[in-house]
């Protein structure tokens, strides 16, 4: 039998230490004294770096399309809190807003949510509200992570007869507001119905860039 | 490729230049979605939890100390993530995967395909403690220091639980075939 329970834990201290390049010279030396008078050290030792050789082989996998671009889409309008800065776009002209998001285009559908509040910051599947249609197959989608607001919006079925599904939660009423552009781009928007302020704006679109 | 730090894309994203941000997601993105795809074993829910990590980046980044390492939160912030996440599943989802099976081919090894599917089932048979070591140390390069800075542990600590769930998966390699040589 091989080495005892203090042994062992040096040993696999040692063993792991090697594995990660982590081992001084008087380690080195320890550990290959202990290779070389236990065979079951040395299984041990094979064991162990094979399984981490494994781990380390294992492909990373390369981000699905149209990730990167619904992060950067998907970003809040104001700049990061504690700085103050907000940009000054037409998101600080309501009337302008709901001009440009009404008049435009084809609205694609605009739903208001006026749900209960909600104490708690997690949610769950049984809080789920305002579906448009049923999702089959999420092409596209867009995270919402407010205080106020929270879930995601998904663009999903043909690229020329989008629909939108959202899974919300709000802690007060807020208005999401789709509007198809030419170029078949869904612009989205979450707005706050009580101050008028856009929350979240982003762009959601069906085709090969957003598909998995 | 962009040299700029972490840190100096930080202080001009806080500065109302967004696309500084836009840097730092592709720079992260693809080690985020790995970190979660190893973690949840699903490629929808990563998705998901990947958007949700930036978005809480981006809204707390005025909160960043850059005393600390900017890879550190966001890997912290994804680790957080992908436990909300497992945590939000039914109780059976846990047993939806398949356990490859490590019989070797006809020309009797293991291809990498095999080998790497069943690494990833046996990554999630771990308890969610030792997965987010092995995440940690093996997906996300991180050292012993910035481990123990992620989970808020000593470093002691996390050295003993790698090790320990580096011989679980060993076991579990094993019972299986698909460590033999």
């Amino acid at each position: 039998m091989g080495v005892g329970m203090t042994g062992q834990d040096t040993t696999l201290e040692l063993i792991n230490a090697e594995i990660d390049g982590a081992l001084t010279g008087p380690q080195r030396a320890e550990l290959n004294r202990l290779l070389l008078a236990d065979p079951s050290v040395r299984a041990l030792r094979d064991g162990l770096a094979r399984t981490c050789r494994a781990l380390d082989e294992m492909p990373r996998e390369e981000i699905p399309a149209g990730l990167h671009e619904a992060i950067v889409t998907g970003l809040p309008v104001a700049a990061p809190r504690s700085h103050g800065l907000r940009h000054r776009s037409f998101t600080s002209r309501p009337l302008l807003r709901y001009a440009a998001a009404f008049g435009g285009g084809l609205l694609v559908s605009a739903l208001a949510f006026q749900l209960g509040r909600l104490d708690s910051t997690e949610f769950g599947a049984g809080q789920l509200a305002g579906t448009i249609a049923a999702a089959t197959h999420a092409e596209a989608r867009m995270i919402v992570n407010l205080d106020q607001v929270r879930g995601s919006i998904t663009l999903t079925g043909a690229a020329e007869a989008p629909q939108v599904v959202t899974s919300l939660e709000s802690t007060r009423p807020v208005s999401i507001v789709t509007h198809l552009h030419e170029d078949g781009r869904v612009e989205v928007q979450v707005v706050d119905d009580v101050t008028a302020t856009v929350l979240q704006r982003g762009n959601l679109r069906i085709g090969p860039g957003s598909a998995h | 490729m962009n040299d700029e730090s972490d840190g100096a894309l930080v202080r001009r994203t806080c500065s109302g230049e967004p696309r500084a941000f836009e840097t730092l997601v592709r720079r992260h993105e693809k080690t985020v979605f790995n970190a979660a795809l190893r973690m949840l074993h699903d490629r929808e829910e990563a998705r998901d939890v990947s958007q949700t990590v930036f978005l809480k980046v981006y809204e707390h980044l005025g909160e960043y100390d850059p005393s600390h390492k900017f890879y550190s939160w966001i890997y912290r912030i994804a680790l957080n993530e992908s436990i909300k996440s497992l945590q939000r599943r039914k109780p059976t989802a846990a047993l939806d995967f398949e356990t490859p099976d490590g019989t070797p081919g006809p020309e009797g090894v293991l291809d990498r395909r095999q080998l790497s599917d069943g690494m990833a089932a046996a990554i999630m048979s771990l308890r969610t403690e030792y997965r987010a070591v092995i995440v940690l140390r093996h997906f996300m390069d991180c050292s012993y220091e910035d481990m123990a800075a992620i989970l808020e542990l000593p470093e002691k600590t996390v050295k003993s639980r790698l090790f320990s769930a580096r011989q679980l998966l060993k076991t579990a390699m094993e019972t299986r075939g698909w460590a033999s040589e």
